[in-house]
């Protein structure tokens, strides 16, 4: 078969069991770029000048749900944190509200197979960060009620009750308020999210949840030893805990070359005074001198096949997926450039004999499953149990 | 605008567990005020039961205790049809937190134990969106439960919280305090009363200065309340209301709603009438209404006779005395406050078309 002709049948497959991919950054994109003045990015056209994300790019790259993340800094605290949380929460309702042929509002899983049925986009959410909901069960419970459907426990700075893989432990994982929040999320059906958490953290909350976890953008840290990664151990309890690991395109933290590169160009970032994660057009234009003089190592579509491959023999077809945390990193693989990339990794997979039907786990439905079961598990426990209102003492 | 489920067709709500007749006022103005609620039921302006149950989960206002002068057989008791459950948080709570940054989240807080209220008691209180969904809970004996207001601190920069408060029921927002009602209407403050307008959030100017009072409601397309307060030409309480607002309320088609609170009124039932005499007078009848501010925890100072939200059908029964026609006492407990939220609703309509 040669490579077109692969390339046509990723795209007829996909056509069949579209992307759901874990995590899109679209939301801080926006606000960062126009301060959510969405008629100067009309996605509804090319934005490729300016963003990874668009509807004829996510309709190219064969997505049929994602979850945008509602992200705000990990350095916004208390009611800013949740202010900037609610505002993030309200551009995605703008958004769905405003391309209402392309994206559709989803909740559940019955939501998203129905946004298939339909040949929409199902749009989802997820919270990126404990900080989100400064401390308050509460605030946890709003996220839910304005449809907030994964809460990653951390971002990159370690919080009050759970450890970042990050940043310096101060918990040994989480505290007993943080397996609160666990139980709480599994009450309400949110699911829980274990990117960006320390690998303690991970096996703390995988030991509480009485509902399978996610990780919405993280790989292996066999293959790419970086903290944002999965190692073995905890990817081999995914069969039992039921959850899905969805592996991220993000080259600092797949590809070993990748990561002593980014560690050179944050110091240089730093030592111009921008915070590393600045993509400011004056933060953006000092990485391409840096970049001028020592070339990026560069991933390909066969980098995060690597992974998918190691994280499928430790963790099983059933529990693996994609989250491409595009519009949440200044670099992108060649040939997973932007959203319309994904039918290139779904055809490096069939090169590789992944077959038909575990492309489909991959691709959709592991994490359809994934949010049913999440579901389930908070239909019984809200039938026996309250709204918690534990806080910090 | 004939709104045929307005029409009560069942006797309302709790008229059998009335408590007795208080000997001043006569047994048959007393009957009257009875019959009157039964048909047009208090829709109180101001209740803050949830921040008092947020201080002790565990209470249950399903029975009397005399702890919270607010349960239900007592609402029942008082023909309370709709309430607004305030979700302020007290400002002494407010100087805890030293950073002021848990006013939102404390307001999330507030909400989610109103929704809680609601979940737990399903067969009397209603969640109410809309002025059809006030006539629907009337009609159906649950009690209309109206969430708000919300601080208007928790709006710094963005309109973002406000349309996450109205996602989450929210229909009354509060601007005193708020950095952009301070002593001028700032820019900000003008894009909060326009979104308000759009989402179809009263305002509600209580404990605004006048000038900020009076500038708001010219602002606001929408009429706007005032949940609770007083005559400040009875009674000179800096929580009470000029003749000067009361006018321009009455301009705007707004509404002022007459606190119980013994430091604002007096300490008898008979000074909350003349307060309500007074607001009628400046006011007019469509811009009268009652805001009683119960749902504080004993030690309260309470007029005589007016202790909890049982006592309404005495205020009304010495009203009625007063020679109130009876058309205006229905605008008084019902009408106008129903009429202020559907008036929202069409603003918002309207301006849906515009923005």
């Amino acid at each position: 078969m040669s490579a077109a002709q692969r390339l046509d049948e990723a795209r007829e497959l996909l056509a069949e069991h579209p992307v759901v991919d874990g995590h899109n950054d679209l939301p801080w994109a926006l606000r960062q770029q126009v301060r959510y003045d969405l008629a100067q990015r009309d996605i509804a056209g090319d934005q490729s000048a300016h963003l990874h994300t668009d509807i004829p790019r996510l309709r190219a790259g064969g997505v049929g749900a994602q979850f945008w993340s509602v992200y705000v800094r990990s350095d916004y605290a208390g009611d800013e944190a949740v202010s900037a949380t609610l505002e993030q929460i309200d551009v995605v309702a703008q958004l769905i509200d405003r391309y209402p042929g392309d994206l559709v509002r989803a909740l559940t899983a019955d939501d998203m197979e129905a946004a298939r049925a339909d040949g929409r986009i199902a749009s989802l959410m997820g919270a990126e960060g404990g900080h989100s909901i400064n401390n308050s069960l509460a605030t946890l419970r709003a996220l839910h009620r304005l449809g907030v459907r994964y809460m990653t426990l951390t971002h990159n700075d370690t919080i009050d009750w759970a450890d970042s893989a990050t940043d310096e432990p101060r918990h040994g994982g989480l505290t007993d308020f943080g397996r609160e929040v666990v139980r709480e999320m599994n009450r309400v059906g949110m699911l829980v999210d274990l990117s960006h958490v320390a690998a303690t953290t991970m096996r703390d909350a995988i030991a509480v949840s009485a509902a399978p976890v996610v990780f919405s953008h993280s790989s292996a840290r066999a293959v790419c030893d970086h903290p944002r990664n999965i190692p073995d151990d905890v990817l081999a309890t995914l069969p039992g805990n039921g959850g899905v690991a969805m592996a991220t395109f993000v080259p600092k933290f797949i590809l070993p070359a990748a990561v002593e590169w980014t560690l050179a160009a944050d110091e240089n970032l730093r030592a111009h005074g921008f915070h590393h994660l600045d993509t400011t057009p004056e933060a953006m234009a000092l990485h391409r001198a840096f970049e001028a003089e020592r070339p990026r190592p560069v991933a390909t579509a066969a980098t995060v096949a690597d992974h998918l491959d190691h994280m499928r023999e430790v963790a099983g077809i059933d529990h693996i997926g994609i989250g491409g945390d595009y519009d949440g990193t200044a670099f992108t693989p060649s040939g997973l450039d932007d959203v319309a990339g994904y039918p290139n990794l779904v055809a490096e997979l069939l090169t590789r004999g992944w077959s038909r039907p575990d492309l489909a786990k991959l691709t959709w439905s592991n994490a359809v499953r994934v949010l049913r079961d999440a579901e389930s598990v908070a239909r019984d426990l809200s039938s026996s149990r309250g709204p918690s209102n534990a806080v910090i003492r | 605008m004939a709104d045929l489920q307005d029409e009560p067709h069942s006797v309302g709500i709790g008229a059998e567990d009335l408590p007795a007749p208080a000997a001043a006022v006569a047994a048959g103005a007393l009957d009257r005020a009875v019959a009157l609620l039964a048909v047009h039921p208090v829709a109180d302006g101001c209740n803050t039961l949830v921040w008092t149950l947020n201080q002790r989960p565990y209470h249950d206002i399903e029975t009397s205790d005399t702890g919270v002068d607010t349960d239900i057989p007592r609402l029942r008791a008082g023909g309370v049809g709709a309430q607004f459950w305030s979700l302020l948080v007290p400002s002494a709570r407010a100087h805890e937190n030293a950073t002021g940054d848990q006013v939102l989240s404390d307001t999330l807080d507030q909400i989610d134990t109103a929704l809680t209220l609601m979940r737990r008691y399903p067969d009397s209180l209603c969640l109410a969106l809309s002025a059809d969904d006030m006539a629907d809970a009337r009609n159906r004996g649950r009690i209309a439960s109206f969430l708000g207001p919300v601080p208007g601190s928790t709006l710094t920069d963005s309109l973002g919280a406000l349309r996450a408060f109205h996602a989450l029921g929210v229909r009354s927002l509060a601007p005193a305090g708020a950095p952009w009602a301070q002593e001028e209407l700032t820019a900000f403050g003008h894009e909060v009363v326009r979104e308000a307008n759009r989402l179809a959030i009263l305002l509600d100017l209580t404990d605004c200065p006048p000038a900020v009072a009076c500038r708001l409601a010219g602002a606001s397309k929408a009429p706007v309340i005032i949940s609770n307060t007083a005559a400040a030409s009875l009674n000179p309480h800096p929580g009470n209301v000029t003749d000067e607002v009361l006018a321009a309320l009455r301009e705007a088609n707004g509404l002022a709603m007459v606190t119980f609170d013994t430091a604002r009124t007096g300490d008898s039932l008979h000074a909350v009438a003349d307060h309500l005499d007074h607001v009628r007078a400046i006011a007019g009848p469509h811009g009268v209404g009652l805001g009683a501010t119960f749902g504080t925890g004993p030690g309260h100072p309470r007029p005589t006779g007016l202790t909890d939200p049982s006592g309404y059908p005495r205020l009304i029964a010495e009203l009625l005395e007063r020679g109130w026609p009876e058309s205006e006492v229905a605008l008084l407990t019902w009408g106008n406050a129903q009429r202020v939220v559907r008036d929202a609703e069409f603003t918002a309509r309207a301006a849906g078309h515009r923005r």
